[in-house]
């Protein structure tokens, strides 16, 4: 149990020690790598142990300030592999960069504020948390030389700071309700009622819309996801959103369980309608969206929103079962590992290859030609976000959609014809990649080792999504 | 009523009365695919397997004649999940009919292999013809319905094939004057074409035949003949009950109706003469369109049985269903005949009369029924048994004259009797022949025609329904008009046209032998008629559902003298018409516009296949072009307007993303507050 911890200490200690290393001239950038990555392989093997222990139990840290259960540590070690395949495909390109060993530093810092992320069990843990993988984020979209990642960035900072600024509300009206500054249970506080659990719900949601992109909350995303550098993206819409997915999840798991707040008012149906609004809302102003640019990263950036809104069905189907039927309540919760997953490992290494590849459709024609691997792997990546089955996307839907049929059918419906919807742009691209040939390889091997290790994760981890379940 | 007695026994050897043509079939199936193209080798097997079938066939008939019917199955089931087995009963309906159709098979086939010499399709001819006679036979000695049921679709399957023997369209093998029109459809048919009618037009009926036995099985829970004889009451009740036994009945029948060529399903059969002559002979004019026939007799008693059981509702139900199948072979027979008179192909006056003739079958079965409602009950089972002794002595002198007119047509080269004349001169055994086996057609006596439709005309006066019985008796005079016209035309009269036959001389004996013998058949079963009568009352002893004698003694009462009269006169005046007076007919026709009208709608078979071709070939069309328009606006909504729409969407949706940071930190700081303000207010 404490082994855990420390190994979430090595790898802040990585990131640490990154710049303390690269400020010595004479050092290139493979050491730093390797920092970096001995950074993320102690995550992974802590995440790893938190998944093992906190089977049918719930793990306490810091006197109960941190929490983790099989869901959570499942989502710990979700954004680790996520992470780690993005590390590998930032093997060679970002060493460039002037700035490359914060690149280095704070992709494993990224990853140990997603543990408190995930874990939070307390409104001030949030917010701690919270600000700490929110500057990283920041930094991290800034990075790059180019002027846009700049631009990016500052749109991104102005955004982030209004949100954080909802999200100090939220914190306060905790506090508030509890009439003491001291530790609050995550959810809504015990004594708010009515009015407040709405202000409180409100706030939440707008800020963690924000950086989740929910719609109305998700301005900011096409923009920053489809200027800043690829590399940059994958790490915030790959381990980073996945933290911030499992944080929302507890507080809707929290906030549904409670016998007042919310239900008093709606009869326990209020929360899991607001979301499936917002969830029909995002999914379909994500797929249509996505439907005609030529730049890819904007179709992955719209297709991000999609997604999101997916998993916002999962979280209606929590919020309505979570009383009703805890059986179904689970299935939901495995649908949202599965679906944040196969939704990360497939976004960091697409992400990734628009910076190598060029962002315009036409320059991803004939990808075949060059890498007859990548590209095969870059259709398995897209197939898996359709959700085409055996892969690792199909599971994360039908478990989301299964748990969700139960609340709505109306929902479903959407989410399926959503679906449908999706495929157009995906096997758009699609076409494009496997079609055509190009004359040389452009693309660095730890690329395309990314990518081939992503595509045949999510093969492998399809075929075997029924027994993860049990994980769950 | 007393049920025959029957022993199951194993499923060999009364079987190989219908898998050994099967058999033979498929041997010459391997024997095509290993490259063979021996022709001895095919009609040698298909010969041999015909035989080995009808000496299978006269045993048993002897045997179940002798009293003892056979029911020969398989053990276990054959589908276990509705019970079906795998058997052949024969009782005494069967064991006549396999008889019937098993020697003429052999007879035909026999002809076949002088007539067929040298086509460039005799192997495929010789596997369909042994491929047919199994299912043929398998038709009427199958246990069960499904097992009939894959023999009666093998029928229409070797049927097709065999219409559509000659499939390269050559002039020559058409129906049909080339280049005449209808109501502007034209009436000139190849075989390619008239292969295709033939399984459209029969499906039809088959369709209805498989929805039939499937609702019987749900009804009854069996489709094993011998089980739904014995709980005939039980079904046709249950049906009756429900009242759907009269439209059940009809849909069951279809089946029947359509392979029998009976209005509105008769087309098929006029145009399926395109296939070789002995086709004809066998398939289009003695068995398989027999099988219609097979399956009312087979099925008439048991109705009439289970409905007199089952009570009033049940009795009054049948009539209905008897009375329509009645009429509509009242109808066939008169409407065929009708287009017998003005025909000039040889072949097709033979096929009109054979939709005629299976009209006359149709009204003795349905006869019964009617006889039966009015409490006759001997006396609907000897209609029964007069319909199948018309389709025995049919059988034979019908077999016979489309022999003669393969030969005919080959010695012509042509199939219009215009170019045909004074043969009689040339060959004076085949003559004789038409003589002998027209005569029975045209029912003088004391021909075996004659007896067998003077006992139809019989019956039907019985069952009492005047149009039927009227229909039934023009037909019969007609009958001998057309017939006399006929032979007279071929056999006395010089030819209407130059034709560029053959110098004309007798046939070569193994073709000229089939057709003497089955027309000096024809003759010695009405000589005979005494005997031949007391063998199929003993069958119908022996069949199931009617279990007892029957008297088929021809009874001279009053109508019996009309319709000799009828007979006698007509052909009288036809004959006066024809070789003393000398009328040109055809002059006539192309003089007068009223002669001409009636000549044309008699000649373009009452402008039926016209009508067919301009409701559902037009119609269909229609539905077609209909259904191009809606494919093509589903075609604009997917590939034009929803790419459209969901461009204009997109572009909308992205239209907001404008790449400024204050604008889109307006949005998020306005749609935060409006979420807020709504959420407060809802909860306020």
């Amino acid at each position: 149990m404490e082994a855990v911890l420390y190994l979430m200490y090595a790898t802040l200690a990585s990131s640490l020690i990154v710049p303390a290393i690269a400020s010595r001239e004479e050092v290139g950038a493979r050491p730093v790598i390797a920092i970096s990555l001995a950074g993320v392989t102690a995550y992974l093997v802590g995440s790893l142990l938190l998944v093992a222990e906190a089977q049918g139990t719930i793990v306490e840290y810091y006197d109960g300030l941190v929490v983790h259960d099989s869901f959570s540590a499942m989502m710990t070690l979700s954004a680790g592999v996520v992470a780690a395949v993005a590390l590998l495909a930032a093997a060679r390109e970002p060493a460039l960069w002037t700035t490359h060993p914060a690149y280095y530093s704070l992709l494993p810092m990224s990853l140990f504020g997603v543990f408190f992320l995930a874990g939070a069990m307390d409104a001030l843990v949030v917010l701690a948390a919270w600000m700490l993988v929110s500057v990283i984020s920041y930094v991290i979209i800034a990075l790059p030389d180019d002027k846009e990642s700049s631009k990016a960035a500052v749109r991104y900072i102005y955004v982030g700071a209004v949100a954080t600024l909802l999200l100090g509300l939220w914190v306060a009206s905790q506090a508030v309700a509890a009439a003491d500054l001291g530790i609050q249970p995550l959810g809504l506080a015990p004594a708010m009622e009515g009015t407040a659990s709405g202000l409180a719900a409100s706030l939440i949601l707008a800020a963690l819309g924000f950086k989740l992109g929910l719609v109305p909350f998700h301005w900011w995303l096409p923009s920053v996801y489809s200027r800043a550098h690829g590399r940059a993206v994958a790490l915030v819409a790959g381990p980073v959103k996945i933290g911030f997915i499992a944080l929302l999840t507890r507080i809707i798991y929290q906030a549904s369980q409670q016998p007042f707040g919310f239900e008093t008012l709606a009869g326990g149906t209020l929360l899991a309608g607001v979301l499936a609004v917002a969830s029909i809302a995002t999914m379909t102003y994500g797929n249509i969206a996505a439907l005609t640019p030529r730049n890819v990263q904007a179709i992955l950036a719209y297709s991000s929103i999609a997604h999101v809104g997916y998993i916002l069905a999962g979280l209606a189907a929590l919020a309505y079962l979570n009383t009703v039927d805890p059986g179904l309540a689970s299935l939901a919760l495995a649908g949202i590992v599965i679906q944040s997953l196969a939704y990360g490992l497939s976004k960091a290494p697409l992400f990734s290859l628009a910076p190598e590849a060029g962002q315009d459709l036409d320059d991803w024609r004939g990808l075949a030609g060059s890498s007859r691997a990548t590209s095969v792997g870059v259709a398995v990546l897209l197939l898996s976000l359709l959700g085409v089955p055996p892969l690792l996307g199909f599971w994360g839907k039908l478990y989301i959609f299964i748990a969700a049929a139960s609340y709505s059918m109306l929902l479903v419906l959407i989410a399926l014809v959503n679906s449908g919807v999706s495929s157009a742009y995906y096997i758009r691209v699609m076409r494009e990649v496997l079609t055509g040939s190009r004359e040389e390889g452009i693309i660095s091997d730890e690329l395309k080792a990314a990518i081939v290790l992503a595509s045949l994760l999510t093969i492998a981890l399809g075929l075997l999504a029924p027994a993860l379940l049990s994980l769950i | 009523m007393v049920e025959p007695g029957y022993v199951v026994e194993g499923f060999l050897p009364w079987s190989l009365a219908w898998l050994a043509p099967y058999i033979g079939a498929f041997i010459l199936a391997l024997a095509y695919i290993a490259g063979s193209r021996n022709d001895k080798l095919y009609w040698g097997v298909s010969l041999v397997s015909i035989l080995a079938s009808a000496i299978i066939s006269t045993i048993a008939a002897a045997r179940v004649l002798g009293g003892e019917p056979i029911y020969a199955k398989a053990s276990g089931y054959w589908f276990p999940w509705i019970k079906v087995t795998l058997g052949t009963y024969i009782d005494g309906l069967s064991a006549v009919m396999a008889l019937v159709v098993s020697w003429l098979s052999f007879l035909i086939a026999l002809y076949s292999v002088k007539y067929m010499e040298g086509d460039w399709g005799l192997h495929r001819y010789f596997f369909f013809i042994t491929f047919f006679v199994g299912s043929m036979q398998l038709v009427v000695l199958a246990d069960n319905l499904l097992l009939l049921f894959i023999g009666w679709e093998g029928t229409g399957i070797a049927s097709y094939a065999l219409i559509g023997h000659w499939y390269t369209d050559e002039e020559e093998y058409w129906v049909g004057v080339p280049g005449r029109r209808a109501l502007g459809q034209p009436m000139y048919f190849e075989p390619s074409h008239s292969a295709v009618r033939a399984i459209l037009f029969t499906r039809i009926g088959d369709i209805g035949l498989l929805v039939g036995t499937a609702i019987i099985y749900l009804t009854v829970g069996t489709i094993t003949i011998p089980e739904l004889v014995q709980n005939a009451a039980a079904w046709i009740g249950a049906l009756a009950a429900k009242g759907i036994l009269p439209s059940l009945l009809l849909i069951f029948t279809l089946g029947a109706l359509g392979k029998s060529a009976q209005f509105p399903f008769h087309e098929w059969l006029v145009t399926a003469m395109t296939g070789p002559t002995p086709v004809s002979a066998l398939i289009h004019a003695a068995t398989m369109v027999k099988a219609g026939v097979y399956f009312i007799l087979r099925f008439a008693p048991i109705i009439i049985v289970g409905a007199l059981a089952a009570g009033e509702a049940a009795k009054a139900q049948a009539l209905d269903y008897f009375t329509i199948v009645a009429g509509l072979g009242a109808v066939t027979a008169f409407m065929m005949a009708t287009m017998a008179l003005v025909s000039n192909e040889l072949k097709l006056i033979l096929a009109y009369s054979t939709a005629s003739q299976l009209g006359y079958m149709f009204i003795a079965g349905a006869a019964a029924g009617i006889i039966a409602y009015h409490g006759e009950l001997e006396a609907a089972l000897s209609s029964v048994m007069a319909g199948l002794s018309h389709l025995v002595s049919h059988a034979v002198f019908k077999a016979s004259l489309f022999l003669i007119a393969g030969w005919l047509i080959h010695v012509a080269h042509n199939r219009f009797i215009d170019t045909m004349g004074n043969y009689a001169k040339y060959m004076k055994l085949t003559a004789f022949s038409l003589w002998l086996a027209g005569l029975s057609l045209a029912g003088l006596p004391p021909f075996s025609g004659f007896f067998s439709k003077e006992l139809v005309i019989y019956y039907a006066e019985e069952a009492g329904i005047g149009p039927v019985l009227w229909l039934a008796v023009i037909t019969a005079g007609l009958t001998a008009a057309y017939t006399l016209r006929m032979i007279i035309r071929i056999l006395h009269l010089p030819p209407r046209e130059e034709g560029h036959g053959h110098e004309p001389h007798e046939a070569h004996p193994i073709m000229l032998g089939p057709y003497l013998v089955l027309a000096l058949a024809s003759i010695i079963l009405g000589l005979a008629w005494g005997q031949v009568s007391g063998v199929l009352s003993k069958a119908a002893q022996l069949t199931a559902a009617i279990g007892e004698a029957v008297s088929l003694q021809v009874k001279f009462a009053g109508l019996t003298y009309i319709v000799i009269g009828l007979v006698l006169a007509s052909m009288g005046v036809v004959g006066f018409l024809y070789m003393a007076a000398r009328v040109d007919f055809m002059g006539i026709v192309s003089r007068s516009t009223a002669a001409r009208m009636i000549h044309d709608f008699l000649y373009d078979r009452w402008y039926i296949n016209s009508i067919y071709y301009i409701v559902f070939v037009g119609g269909f069309t229609y539905i077609m072009l209909s259904l191009q328009l809606v494919d093509s606006l589903i075609d604009l909504l997917y590939h034009s307007a929803i790419p459209l729409l969901a461009a204009l969407g997109a572009a909308a949706l992205r239209t907001l993303h404008r790449g400024r940071t204050d604008y889109y930190l307006t949005l998020y700081i306005y749609f935060a507050s409006l979420a807020l303000l709504l959420i407060y207010l809802y909860w306020r």
